[in-house]
Formats: structure tokens, sequence, C-alpha cells
């Protein structure tokens, strides 16, 4: 045995691993061997401790005190790892859970200080932790940690960070004082941070090539060079050493059609084939229409050799979600019941509470779910509004932003194509022909629509647009009405008459409650109009047969932003706040008031009429589409709209009885702020 | 009727024989357990009532039970207070939210619907089909040309992408 002492240092002690089995005792050994094994050199044990993967590593001291001993001499990490898996985790956890493809099992490792952050990048062993917000606000510091060194380096000024992290890199920087130290590089938008956790330097450097919307891909670092591409696909080097950056090579794909996007995955590496280094992409690019994955690989070396060979392995189409042994191992599933079977009373219930995408996505979990939805005769009832982006009327798309998901939806309708939409109501568009005027009303989602025909209706701009009678109240069909100026055109789609109504001012919005419509003038008048008799009114709280209650926080609100005319550069927002009373039924039976506030110096001013004019859209248009309802009594209504910069998103959101919240996402950075 | 049903007990047994007593008032929201007591006059004497719940267990009765006592205490039964208690309340594990599930619709109690069904649209949210499949362990009995076919319908609700790709 080597009798040469190292020095031994402590600190470095490991986590426990919790492998998700009992702890089993090995059986008796066999006597294969009559050699002393607890005895081994320590040269042998580094060599050895270098080529174990870290579970074994780990496991390596509690074999015998004497390989417990020689471990902690011979200092040497495990070096070869096959990569581990980092297993979803809900940020209230206490732990981290890992696949280890080498062992094809899952450890779980627990570590209390993580609660409430989450993991949001992860490179060679050292995880990047920032805080959620809005599980945690008093967490604030991001950090880094090796959970399996169970060393944590807290980053000392946020400020600097970049809130969404695209890529990270780690560089080996040893120097005489820190043989461990090392760089970790956050990319987030067109900066890189530069961080030595261990010297506790920081810097940060913006990448500016000329590229207005320069982003960076994704990462890597070799030696003292850092590679990164852009979302143009250009490679940059970065020198660590002479701190200069130089493009090596331009997007190799050029205008390959199947060019990937920021939506597609992709990974970086740099390959060592004997002395040649070669930088590597590959790019996942998912193919949505037919749900399958292509893998599509793109070379940044000299000689593509390599590449071509590792492409052949992926070149092919991926099965589509083939539910594969590893996917029952991320996932062991939690559950025993049989939730194929549910019972038609809770589907119904189900149904009504889904937003629409999550009621469309239903039908395709399994045969049984999609015959109760069938069966359920339930439509989604309960919808966060959508918000309507912008869209040149010859597109065949109409592209929503959901602000419960965060994402947005493009759907195709080849009909729409040189329409422009003008108006929405209650998930109902608006379209009006470029070229004829002509105006037809569609339900995108339902794939719904009809065309309205417009005869003595001396048209001017549309002010509004309303589908009236379809709430379960009403008792006297759907009528459609379209505010132009001071009328109003009354259509009745199932009897196929028309009518056009006077309303003497300027409509500026309009809401119905069973068999009434209300309409905002712009003299801040409502008045009412019965879609019993089809006759203007004058305004009536009092809705025959129906009780009216007191008003309370129990009422609903109903939001609308409206902008005025894009007019010169002055785009003013205005909302209407609506106060319904609810009746015993859980249903708006009345209005109790409307409000009109407009955006003024940070903060909402109530309006009086004059300022308004005659430039409200009580349901906007332009970029700002957006139609709401509000349903029963404490459901969150939230209104959202493109601030003009367009590089900032602004959600207003409320609850019944609360004050209005504004909620800011800056789309730059990602940030998310609430006022 | 012979009695107002809130004037009587109402005894609830599980399958595994565990006795549940419940005041009249608790029992009427369970809409089974209303038409039960209504078609039922023989006991109506000594004001009690008893009820065999085939197919839920002790232990998820209990919770129903705790659901009831709560929601018809009128008390307690307001605003933000109760909200949280729910959201506490249908906080557990996806086997106990199934057999929960089977008891409110059993006894058709209208707000317990509502709720196991806020914490199932919940869970569901924005989770593409192969991932609601895991998270509650359904088998895919589709064929790849079926799913493709019911996919078909509305596409767009299966790609989404987020708001920066398309400003």
């Amino acid at each position: 045995m080597c009798s040469k002492m190292s020095r031994s240092r402590e600190g470095q002690e490991l986590l426990l691993l919790d492998p998700p089995q009992e702890p089993r005792d090995p059986p008796p050994p066999p006597p294969t061997t009559t050699r002393p094994w607890s005895k081994p050199p320590l040269p042998f044990v580094k060599h050895l401790l270098r080529r174990l993967q870290i579970p074994d590593y780990i496991r390596f001291s509690s074999v015998c005190h004497q390989w417990h001993i020689s471990k902690k001499r011979a200092q040497t990490l495990p070096s070869q790892q096959l990569p581990w898996l980092l297993l979803p985790r809900n940020v209230d956890e206490p732990s981290i859970t890992f696949y280890s493809l080498s062992e094809d099992s899952i450890y779980r490792i627990p570590i209390p200080h993580i609660v409430g952050s989450e993991c949001v990048s992860a490179v060679r062993g050292w995880l990047l932790f920032k805080p959620n917000l809005s599980a945690s606000p008093a967490i604030q510091s991001r950090f880094i940690l090796n959970p399996l060194l169970d060393i944590l380096h807290e980053f000392p000024n946020n400020s600097l960070a970049p809130p969404i992290i695209s890529a990270t890199a780690i560089m080996d920087s040893p120097s005489p004082n820190n043989p461990q130290g090392f760089w970790v590089f956050f990319a987030g938008g067109r900066s890189i941070l530069f961080w030595n956790p261990v010297e506790n330097v920081k810097f940060k450097k913006v990448i500016d090539h000329d590229e207005f919307w320069l982003e960076i891909l994704d990462m890597t670092a070799e030696g003292e060079k850092l590679y990164y591409i852009t979302d143009d696909l250009d490679l940059f080097e970065y020198d660590h050493c002479s701190n200069s950056t130089k493009m090596l090579i331009q997007n190799p794909l050029g205008d390959d059609p199947a060019q990937p996007s920021l939506e597609n995955n992709h990974f970086l590496m740099v390959a060592c084939v004997g002395e040649e280094r070669k930088i590597l992409m590959a790019v996942v690019v998912y193919d949505l229409e037919d749900s399958s994955e292509k893998v599509k690989g793109v070379d940044y070396g000299l000689d593509s050799e390599i590449f071509n060979e590792m492409a052949k392995g992926v070149n092919k189409p991926l099965q589509p979600q083939t539910p594969s042994i590893l996917d029952r191992l991320l996932c062991p599933s939690l559950t025993t019941r049989r939730w194929s079977k549910l019972p038609l009373r809770f589907v119904k219930h189900l149904l009504c509470r889904l937003q629409v995408p999550d009621y469309i996505r239903f039908s395709s979990v399994c045969h049984a779910w999609h015959i109760s939805k069938k069966r359920a005769q339930t439509q989604p009832s309960q919808q966060l509004p959508w918000l309507l982006l912008p869209r040149q009327p010859d597109e065949p798309i109409i592209s929503y932003y959901s602000l419960s998901e965060n994402c947005t939806y493009r759907l195709r309708n080849p009909y729409i194509s040189g329409y422009d939409c003008i108006a929405s109501t209650n998930g109902w568009l608006l379209f009006e022909c470029v070229t004829t005027q002509s105006l037809f009303l569609a339900d995108p989602l339902s794939k719904h629509g009809f065309p309205i025909p417009i005869t003595n209706f001396k048209q001017h701009k549309i002010n509004c647009v309303l589908f009236a009678g379809s709430s379960s109240r009403a008792t006297n069909g759907i009528r459609i009405l379209i505010a132009s100026g001071d009328a109003i055109l009354v259509w009745d789609p199932v009897r196929k008459v028309q009518s056009k109504v006077e309303v003497g001012f300027n409509v500026l919005g309009m809401v119905d409650i069973a068999d009434y419509v209300y309409i905002l003038r712009e003299d801040l008048e409502l008045v009412g109009y019965d879609l019993r008799t089809d006759e203007l009114m004058d305004f009536v709280l009092d809705v025959p047969g129906i009780e009216r209650p007191q008003p309370s926080t129990e009422n609903d609100y109903f939001l609308v932003i409206t902008q005025t005319e894009e007019e010169e550069e002055e785009e003013d927002i205005l909302m209407a706040v609506v106060v319904y009373f609810i009746g015993s039924d859980g249903k708006p039976c009345g209005v109790e008031r409307m409000e009109l506030y407009v955006w003024c110096d940070e903060m909402w001013v109530r309006v009086r009429t004059e300022t308004i004019e005659d430039k409200v859209l009580f349901l906007g248009v332009g970029g700002c589409s957006v139609s709401v309802r509000a349903g029963k009594a404490g459901v969150r209504a939230r209104v959202a709209y493109v601030v003009p910069e367009r590089e900032r998103l602004k959600s207003l959101s409320s609850e019944v009885g609360r004050d209005l919240k504004w909620v800011d996402f800056d789309l730059e950075t990602g940030k998310v702020s609430y006022e | 009727m012979a009695s107002p049903s809130h004037t009587r007990t109402v005894t609830l047994k599980s399958c595994d024989d565990v006795e549940f007593v419940l005041d009249g008032s608790v029992a009427t929201l369970s809409q089974t357990l209303v038409s039960a007591m209504a078609e039922d006059s023989s006991s109506s004497d000594d004001g009690t009532f008893t009820w065999c719940v085939s197919n839920i267990t002790g232990e998820v009765l209990a919770k129903v039970v705790e659901f009831c006592n709560k929601h018809a205490d009128i008390s307690s039964s307001r605003g933000e207070d109760l909200k949280e208690w729910d959201k506490a309340f249908i906080s557990v594990e996806l086997d106990l939210l199934y057999d929960l599930i089977l008891a409110a619709d059993n006894l058709n109690i209208e707000s317990l619907l509502d709720l196991t069904a806020q914490r199932v649209a919940d869970e569901i949210k924005g989770k593409m089909p192969h991932e609601i499949r895991m998270l509650f362990n359904i088998e895919k009995d589709f064929t790849d040309e079926e799913e493709r076919e019911i996919r078909r319908e509305h596409a767009w609700a299966y790609g989404g992408e987020s708001l920066k790709s398309f400003l």
C-alpha cells in the first residue's frame, strides 16, 4: 500500500443519495477472491475514482474503512459521467430528482434550501437556481449549486443577472490562488454575464453585432474560448484571454426552409476527435402538423465527417410520443385509479371550467374521455380573455395570445383572407371585406360563421358589434347589433330581418343581459334595447320578473381596454368598468354603473364625456381587439393589450371587489412585475 | 314529505362499515340523500335515516363529511375563508381526488363536484394529451391514425408558441 500521505482536506462532504428502493444489504460475498481488496494502492484508487459514475463513487466510501480513507486521500473526482437528467420538480420541493442513464434509475437528493427556487439551467454538474417570485416572494437571490459536491455560490447582485437565461456555460479557470476557479457564463437576451464564483468577480458584456434582434441561443466553452450561436445561427468565438469576439461561421443553413427557430430545441457541443476540435449543433425541428419530430443537424466544423455519422443516426423521424420506458421512469405514475373512467356528471362540471385549448385537447387523451365529452354536450364557460394579435387582411391566419397559458395560437382559416377583423364580441369576430365592404361574423374556435347582409344602412366606421341574446336567460333568439356612428343595425339571423335604430349619439359600447341590450352612448347615458319587442327604450334598471339585489362586492366587473384610433402619435388607453348586479341564480341581471377611465400619468383618471369625443371603440379595433365576458362572481377578469412600443405587454387584472392591478410583461427580458 | 329533512339525523355508512352521523341540514347538500329521504317515509318517527354508500370507503367518506359540515355551516361559509379552506381541502393526492370525484358523483354533491372539477381543470391546464395520460396513468388507446384524426379538427390547439415568437 502506498504510504505517502496526502494532505487531507475536509469540507467537501457529499450529500447522501436516497435511492428510491430500500437500501439493499449485499448478500454474503462468495469467496471469489483471496486477495486483500480492502487495501488498494492509492494511485490505483485515483484512476478508479475518476472512472466511476457518481453513485458508485459515493457508495465507494461505504464499502469498508480502508476504501473510505483512501477515497479521502485520493482527492479525485469522477470525470467521465454519462449525463443525468434532471426531472421536473415543484418549486416547493426540498429535493431534486435525477434520472441516471447509466443505471437506469432515479435518485432523489434532498436539498432543503432550494425550496422556493427553480432550476433554470444546468451545466457540468452545476445547477443554476432562480427564485420563483410567485411561489415565494421572500426569496430573492440566485445561486449556483453543485448538488453532488454540496457547494453553493450565491450570486451577489441580482440586478446584473438577466431574468431569462437562454444558455449557460462553464469554463475552468484555475489560478495559483484558486486551483478550483471557474467562470460561469449566463446568456440572456443580448448580453452575457461573466461570473467567477470562487473569486466573486462578475461583469456583464453586451453582445452587439449590429443585429437588431440578436439573441444567444446556445453556448459552450472549450479551453479559453467561449463559443455561442445567435438566433440567426451564426457562430461566434469569444476569447477570454484577449477579450475579443469574432464571427467564426455564418449561418450554414442559409435559406433552408426548415431553418430552426427559437421554438426549436437545439444543443451545441464541442466534440474532440483526436487532435481536432469540432463544434456541432443539432437542432430538433418539431413538425407540429403531423406531430413528428425530425432532427436536423448543423455542422459548424471544418470536417463534417463526425457530424454526418451522428446525423445518420438521428435524421430519421422519431416516433411521435411513444411512451417509452424512460417516460415511465420520468413520471412514475402518482395514481393507481382508473382516471380514464370519469362520471359523466363530473365531466360536465369539468368541461365548463376548462380553457378552450384544454377543452379541445381533452378529446385526444383516450377513447373514454373522447366519448364522455361528446356525451356531456357542455361548452367551456369561464374563459380568460384572449388577445387578438395584429394581422394583415390578406393573411389566412388569426393569432391569439392566451393569457392563461402565456402562449400564442395560430388558427388557419383560408376564408378570412382579404378580410379585415374590425370588431369582436363574445368570441365572435366581425370581418369586413377589404374590397367590397361586405361583413361576416365568424367564431374561429367553433368554425361557425355567417354573412351579414347590409341594406338600408349607411355605413360609417363600425364602433362595436354585439352578439346578443346568446345567454341562457335570453328568451327571444339572437341578434347581431352593429353600431356605427349614432345608429345601430339590428339583424336577426334566424328570421333574416334587419332594422336600423337611431340612438341619437355615437355608441360607445353595448352589453346584453337576458333580453335587454344596454347601450352606452357618447354622453355616457345608458339606453336599453328590448330584444323581445325590438324597441329602443329609456334605460330601465328594473328588469321585470327579476328581483333586484343590492349592489355588493359580489358584483362582476366587465373590463374593456380600448384605444382611441390611431391618431398621430397620441394613443389613449381607455377602460370601462361595468358593475353588474348578480341575481339569485348567480347571473348578471342588471347594470349598476359604467365608468370610463383613461390611463394618464401612470394612473387611471376618470374621464368626462367631452374628452372621449367620437374615438372610443368599446371593443377595440386595430391592435387591440378584446372581448371580455365576466362569468360568475369571483371569476377573475383580465384584459391585455400591447402598448405601442411592441416590446411590453401589459395586462390588467382584477378580482371582484379588489383593486385593479397591473401586470407588466417585459418581452425583452421576460420579466413580470406587479404593480 | 312527512318531516322536513333538516330536522332529521342522517347516518351514512361506508362500504367498509364506518358510520358517520350527519345533521339533516348538512345532508341536504347531497341531492342523492335529499331524494332518498323524500322517498323514505318509514323511519320518520325516530327522526333518523340510514344510507349505505356503496363503493366509498370510510376514509373517503370522512373527507366528504368534513366537506359537507364545513359548507353547511353558514357562519363560516362566506368569502375568502371558505375559498382558502376549499383550496387546502382539495390539495390531496390524485388517488384520493379520484375517490372524492366518485363520491361527489355518487352522492350528487354539487359544490364538491365543482371543487374537484376545478382541481382537475388546474391539473390538465396547458398540458398536452400525452402529459395528461402520464399524469393520470391513462393508457393511450388510440392508434396513431385515430389520434391524428382527432387532432386534425383543431390542430392549432396542439401548437402554442411563445408570444415573443409572434412579435
